[in-house]
């Protein structure tokens, strides 16, 4: 009996062993691949500011997939306010309708996949990139307004970015693109639908922090 | 079923032999094939009791390696396994720095620089040469400061050299844009540490590689300043005690720059440097060369040699016409010549090897009018291209006296993707020298001897001849074609090829594709090791 137990607590003491030992190799070897997350963190946090000037507001997050390549997905509101970007400036009832009635509530989706041109071997995203940017922004506005309605816009992009890192964590990121954009505008009277075709341009200055 | 199966993989032999047969012939023995899968570039080769084994790296951008591969050939370059060094820790990548094979091990030494603390670490892992896979036990070895140097990404590189025995190596770091001390270490075989120094280097001066011998001790030479006023050789204890200072004799005041060391036997070690005409002409040109044996029991030079070459190796500038006024007249001598290599035969016989190596850029300029204001904008971009061009040998009798000089003359020239295709092989077979490079097929129909070999093998397209240049100890070349790119649908990548033993090379090759542009072939092409007998 006494042996049993005497296997049994040396047994436990093993166990106990056998990961403070790892721990002991793999806390020393961390230490050499402690960089603050600057070459495996693959995950990102930014704020893009500039559609701030419009009435946008994207939070963004963004996950590398493969060396090379990452995606991301931004969700922000549309603020009540409006300032109409240069493209909404020409023309078209939607835009009269925006620049009357600043939009009460609304909100922006938006999913980029991205493609690095890293010189290492490393898989964060970092330094210059191209991109294939989805945006879907929805305009809502107030019900007191009988002609404005809803209205979604899609964009598809084509841009170019760069990330440029500030210190160990944090980086701005600005990107630029064109493309195309489809107009869905819901008439409040009739419900019917309207469907519009046009340029789209982005501009993005993003603040962000690797995580 | 199975049968049918057995009938494709036959017919799959068929034609795989059938597209070998062309190789067979009375150099080339034997090849393997494996699947190209973008730019590849062969590392190392190590051989051990378990066979031999080869490190390639891929990458789908020219100057970019990602993956590391190892395959484990028989001697007959059968591939007996093959497998994707996993090079990562925590998610982070580690960089491939070299493998090498001690105590019949296999060390494969790699690198993080961690860009927060800016400093690179050097690692060293065993391969289990059954299973081609990493163990575990990653062990820091060296460390390099990079808070100091200029530029992105400059992280600087670490060196490891082996004693001719393998019984011990050494680690010397560096930083591309400074050298304001070198921090250098010295292992045994087991990876324990025996020693580690700083050396300091003088502002401006240049050191050379280690050099260890194999009792473990570490040698280098350091030229001071650019123009090369003095050579010293520096010789370290595997604990770090100074043990040999001492200054090469020149016979000249200045015109020397980098030196290469090589462990000559158990107890000399070989310096060689090119001597440099220094006329306050700005760029380079050498006429002659230095080189020194040290004997390391007796810690005295057995010899010191420094020769001009012959009137008829060197290019003469054309006299001046009279009344013309030359600011700066261009020395006598060889443009951009390197030394590449030193070899010693059994006999006891030097070799020194050199190349024409320069680069050059190639301007290319767009004009761009603006319609609305008729203004022209002018935007030049330039292209780096390399040059390889003449061989030159010289032999140095066992006794340290000058035999002959022999110049191949060569014209290639590529860009960066191609180094390694446009530079050559050299080795030692008997008491020969030899150079394994790709040439032009129209040099071909030339007599080798009186030579100038007009045709560059600028493009794949145009095609390319390898063609192994053998020189005995006469000094007297014979040229022999080992392959015609478009009559056997390969091409070699010389600079990586290794001997195996005493009569045989491993080369690297790309299979030739038709119907693809020259960059595509590269990307595409499939990869094969190549064993040529030399007798």
């Amino acid at each position: 009996m006494k042996t049993t137990k005497f296997l049994g607590v040396l047994a436990f003491l093993c166990l106990l062993q056998i990961p403070l030992t790892a721990q002991v190799d793999s806390t020393n070897l961390d230490e050499y691949f402690d960089d603050g997350g600057m070459s495996s963190s693959i995950h990102l946090l930014k704020i893009d500011v500039a559609p701030i000037l419009h009435n946008h507001f994207v939070l963004i997050y963004e996950r590398s997939l493969f060396r090379r390549m990452s995606i991301q997905l931004g969700v922000g509101p549309v603020l009540p306010y409006n300032i109409p970007t240069p493209i909404e400036l020409v023309g078209e009832d939607f835009v009269e309708r925006k620049i009357n009635s600043a939009p009460t509530s609304g909100f922006i989706l938006r999913g980029d996949l991205k493609f690095y041109y890293l010189e290492g071997s490393s898989q964060i995203p970092d330094g210059s990139y191209y991109s294939l940017t989805y945006r879907r922004t929805l305009y809502q506005f107030s019900d007191d307004n009988p002609t404005d309605g809803r209205t979604a816009i899609h964009d598809f992009l084509m841009g170019y970015g760069i990330v440029n890192s500030l210190g160990d964590r944090f980086y701005v990121e600005p990107c630029i693109g064109l493309g195309v954009l489809i107009k869905n505008v819901e008439s409040p009277v009739s419900a019917e639908r309207e469907l519009i075709p046009g340029f789209a341009y982005m501009f993005s200055l993003s603040l962000g922090t690797r995580l | 079923m199975k049968t049918t199966r057995h009938l494709t993989k036959l017919f799959a032999l068929f034609i795989l032999s059938a597209i070998i047969q062309p190789l067979v012939g009375q150099n080339l023995t034997k090849s393997t094939i494996f699947e190209g899968k973008g730019y590849q570039h062969l590392e190392e080769v190590l051989q051990t009791s378990e066979g031999f084994f080869a490190f390639r790296e891929t990458g789908k951008f020219r100057t970019n390696f990602q993956d590391c591969f190892v395959d484990k050939l028989r001697p007959d370059l059968k591939i007996m396994a093959t497998n994707q060094l996993k090079l990562e820790r925590d998610k982070s990548d580690l960089l491939f720095v070299s493998a090498m094979s001690m105590n019949d091990k296999i060390y494969v030494f790699t690198s993080f620089p961690n860009m927060k603390k800016k400093i690179h670490y050097l690692f060293v892992q065993t391969l289990d040469q059954k299973n081609l896979v990493l163990n575990d036990d990653l062990k820091k070895i060296a460390e390099l400061d990079f808070s100091e140097s200029r530029g992105r990404g400059n992280y600087g590189a670490f060196s490891v050299i082996q004693s001719p025995n393998k019984k011990y190596f050494t680690v010397s770091q560096y930083l591309i844009d400074q050298a304001e001390g070198e921090q250098l270490l010295v292992f045994d075989s087991s990876i324990g540490l025996l020693g580690s120094f700083i050396h300091e280097v003088k502002d401006g001066s240049y050191t050379s590689f280690p050099a260890v011998t194999n009792d473990g001790k570490l040698y280098f030479a350091e030229t001071e300043s650019k123009e090369g006023k003095a050579c010293t050789l520096y010789g370290y204890s595997s604990d770090g005690n100074l043990i040999t200072q001492e200054e090469l004799n020149y016979g000249l005041d200045d015109g020397y720059r980098y030196c290469l060391l090589r462990v000559m036997d158990e107890n000399n070690i070989i310096i060689a440097s090119q001597r440099r005409a220094n006329d306050g002409y700005s760029s380079y040109v050498v006429d002659g060369f230095y080189t020194g044996v040290f004997n390391l029991k007796d810690n005295n030079f057995v010899y010191q040699l420094s020769e001009n070459f012959e009137e008829d190796y060197i290019d003469r500038t054309p006299e001046p016409k009279p009344g013309k006024k030359q600011r700066s007249r261009r020395p006598d001598g060889i443009d951009d010549l390197l030394l590449r290599e030193i070899s010693t035969t059994p006999s006891g016989r030097v070799y020194l090897s050199f190349e024409q190596y320069s680069t050059f850029k190639k301007a290319s300029t767009t004009t761009t009018r603006n319609g609305a204001t008729g203004d022209t904008k002018t935007r030049t971009s330039y292209k780096t291209y390399y040059n390889f061009d003449d061989l030159l040998t010289v032999s140095i009798s066992p006794k340290g006296e000058y035999e002959w000089t022999h110049r191949i003359k060569r014209n290639s020239m590529g860009p960066i993707d191609e180094l390694d295709w446009m530079s050559y092989f050299g080795f030692v077979d008997g008491e020969s020298y030899n150079y394994v490079y790709n040439d032009d097929p129209k040099n071909m129909e030339k007599d080798f001897d009186e030579v100038a070999s007009q045709y560059r093998p600028y493009s794949l397209r145009s095609g390319i001849n390898t063609v192994l240049i053998s020189i005995n100890n006469d000094g007297e070349g014979k040229r022999t074609e080992i392959s015609n790119m478009k009559k056997d649908k390969i091409d070699f990548i010389p600079r990586h090829s290794v001997l195996m033993d005493d009569n045989s090379l491993m080369l690297f090759s790309r299979q030739r594709l038709t119907g693809l542009s020259v960059n595509m072939q590269k990307r595409k092409a499939d990869l094969m090791y190549l064993r040529m007998t030399l007798d």
